[in-house]
């Protein structure tokens, strides 16, 4: 498992090894908007469970933080101000940790729903977060300790990538067969 | 060229339990833009699974999301006003010939009916055991209680490749199954002779684990028993049967979409003699199709839609019965799912759209205004570097699958496609740098 990185804007790549783990691969990463030497990175292992890593120094040291996610990560965002608040969508739950992935708690939504493929944050009010998910869009205005569903009127609720215009106070939702929809909030 | 299957079981169980319950009647309607309210801006476009037109008001057409959304035009396809949701993912759509107002739209696991074209729908479902996923339905010409549909069954642990048949409009299904497999099979096509509607060809394919088996039956007999006239050259693994036509006057008479494996191509074939023997068209001209059509005021004359050698969406045509083809590609974009044919005028359904020629195929464009059902898996948004709270909207860069990338500079109210992009393959994600504007990053699969 690994990630390649470029420093100039895609010219040239370098690849870095996070795991040894025979069959892990990575499928998504971010890296912390207050701190561009933390990243993390996310993948599954050849069974296709979770592989959560922390990586600091700009990649060049890793700790694994899966601790306890299960299911293959879908998104990961980081709070703009708090590189240790740190969100984790997965297919069946989205995951929040206030200590760099020390320990993760599970996000509690008034429904049962799944799916989750998207998470964004306001860059101007790390506050309010929003997570995607097969079943619609969910908002918390508390940095993901207490969420809404903001559904209604999204007809198309099948979620696959988040993006907060904090410039225009817009989220904007792409979804799977209903194309680009936004609300303000 | 390898094909790749359309879906994995596991995975279409996975999305059906991801959807949400919605009305089956939701008004079409945009919201005004404001705090607090959902606006649905495009692009236009969708996976549009399948079309019909009206047979007694021709400019009236029908379109069926895979996404559940069901549009009506009323102006040959200039315009698109959506009629109806459906919570199901939807494979095809057909107009009632004797009744016309009346409309059914087949679904993942059952068919839904409008008395109101398409305002409403009943829900009327199959047996759990038969799924109609990648699957299409036919209408008997004169009597359209008869329905048969093209799936799959499960039952004793096994899947089959399967049809299902009512006679009074979906009070009750029948259903026959063939080819036990632990794998999912795809139902793909069924088509009845308009001349003979006892005529009934289905065809398929289905994995053994190992590779993929294709298969064609025939019923002369209404479905009561049906034979298997799969052509010799499709025997063996890693073979498909896309698509199905009839001739419309000669029941003995049939085309088929394929792939064979034998010498890795794709092709049509078609039979004289009811299947006992199959021919296809002279190599080495390539055609990879998924959808087959005859025009039924000239039987002679046939559609096909698919990918060119060079994985361009393309609409082959034939005027001597399938011996010899022609590419009409220009303007098109994604992969063919359906096409309907009316004198010179052409629509092209695929999973980027609808596209329209009007010109007996020499030049396609666009034809989905109204339609937003745009498979999104990525995009990206450049904020405006103004600083102004007020209609900084920025810069939108989405990825329409397989439409290509799209860009809007006022908040998605218009869109300008970005480049030509019409590789078989869609788009799985797009980067945008910021440092960089003027640079875009795609990845695609396959």
């Amino acid at each position: 498992m690994g990630i390649v990185v470029s420093k100039n804007g895609g010219a040239s790549w370098t690849a870095i090894k996070i795991s040894n783990q025979t069959g892990s691969q990575s499928t998504i990463a971010a890296i912390a908007p207050n701190n561009a030497n933390i990243l993390y990175v996310g993948g599954v292992n050849s069974d296709w469970k979770a592989l959560i890593y922390k990586g600091t120094n700009g990649g060049a040291n890793w700790t694994a933080i899966t601790n306890g996610i299960s299911n293959q990560p879908q998104a990961i965002a980081v709070d703009p101000q708090d590189s240790n608040i740190v969100y984790i969508a997965t297919y069946d739950a989205v995951w929040r940790s206030s200590n760099g992935g020390g320990a993760w708690t599970k996000c509690a939504f008034a429904f049962n729903t799944w799916g989750f493929k998207a998470v964004a944050v306001n860059k101007s009010n790390p506050n309010q977060v929003f997570v995607g998910c097969s079943g619609g869009v969910f908002y918390s205005q508390d940095r993901g300790l207490t969420w809404t569903d903001v559904t209604e009127g999204l007809s198309v609720p099948d979620v696959t990538q988040l993006y907060f215009n904090s410039a225009n106070s817009t989220l904007y939702v792409g979804t799977q067969g209903g194309g680009l929809w936004k609300r303000t909030f | 060229m390898k094909k790749t299957a359309l879906f994995v079981s596991g995975a279409i169980f996975v999305c059906l339990c991801g959807l949400r319950l919605l009305g089956t009647s939701a008004p079409q309607g945009t919201s005004p833009e404001q705090a607090g309210a959902w606006t649905q801006i495009g692009p236009q476009g969708g996976n549009i699974p399948g079309l019909a037109r009206n047979p007694k008001s021709p400019n009236e057409l029908y379109a069926v999301s895979y996404s559940g959304r069901v549009f009506r035009s009323s102006n040959n396809g200039s315009n698109w006003t959506r009629t109806a949701i459906i919570n199901d993912y939807l494979q095809d759509v057909e107009v009632n010939p004797k009744i016309p107002t009346t409309v059914c739209v087949l679904g993942s696991n059952a068919l839904y009916k409008s008395e109101n074209r398409g305002g409403t729908f009943t829900r009327i479902p199959f047996d759990t055991a038969f799924q109609a996923y990648n699957g299409k339905m036919a209408v008997h010409p004169t009597d359209p209680k008869i329905i048969y549909v093209a799936g799959n069954y499960y039952s004793n642990q096994k899947y089959h490749l399967a049809v299902a048949k009512t006679v009074n409009g979906g009070t009750k299904w029948t259903y026959k199954k063939w080819d036990a497999t632990p794998n999912w099979p795809y139902g793909r096509s069924i088509a009845i002779c308009a001349k003979s509607p006892s005529t009934v060809y289905f065809c398929g394919y289905y994995y053994t684990g190992s590779g993929t088996t294709a298969r064609v039956y025939r019923s002369s007999n209404s479905g009561g028993t049906w034979k298997n006239v799969t052509p010799a050259f499709l025997n063996g693994t890693w073979n498909y049967a896309e698509s199905l036509a009839v001739d419309p006057k000669n029941p003995n008479k049939a085309y088929l979409s394929c792939y064979t494996n034998n010498n890795y191509r794709s092709l049509i074939a078609q039979t004289s003699n009811s299947g006992s023997s199959w021919t296809y068209q002279a190599a080495p001209f390539y055609m990879d199709t998924y959808t087959i059509v005859i025009d039924k005021t000239k039987p002679g004359t046939l559609y096909a839609g698919g990918f060119n050698q060079s994985s361009k969406p393309t609409c082959f045509t034939s005027v001597d019965g399938g011996a010899n083809w022609t590419e009409l590609q220009t303007g098109l974009f994604g992969r063919a799912s359906d096409i309907l044919v009316s004198g010179s005028t052409i629509h092209f359904a695929s999973n980027a759209g609808i596209f329209r020629s009007t010109d007996g195929g020499a030049n396609f464009a666009a034809a989905h205004k109204g339609i937003k059902a745009t498979d999104i898996p990525s995009f990206a948004l450049l904020p405006s570097s103004s600083g102004a709270r007020q209609g900084a909207s920025g810069t939108l860069y989405a990825a329409a699958g397989s439409y290509g990338n799209f860009k809007s500079t006022n908040g998605g109210g218009t869109w300008t496609q970005l480049c030509d992009f019409q590789g078989s393959n869609a788009i799985a994600h797009l980067v945008v740098p910021r440092s960089d504007p003027n640079r875009l990053y795609l990845s695609t699969y396959g």
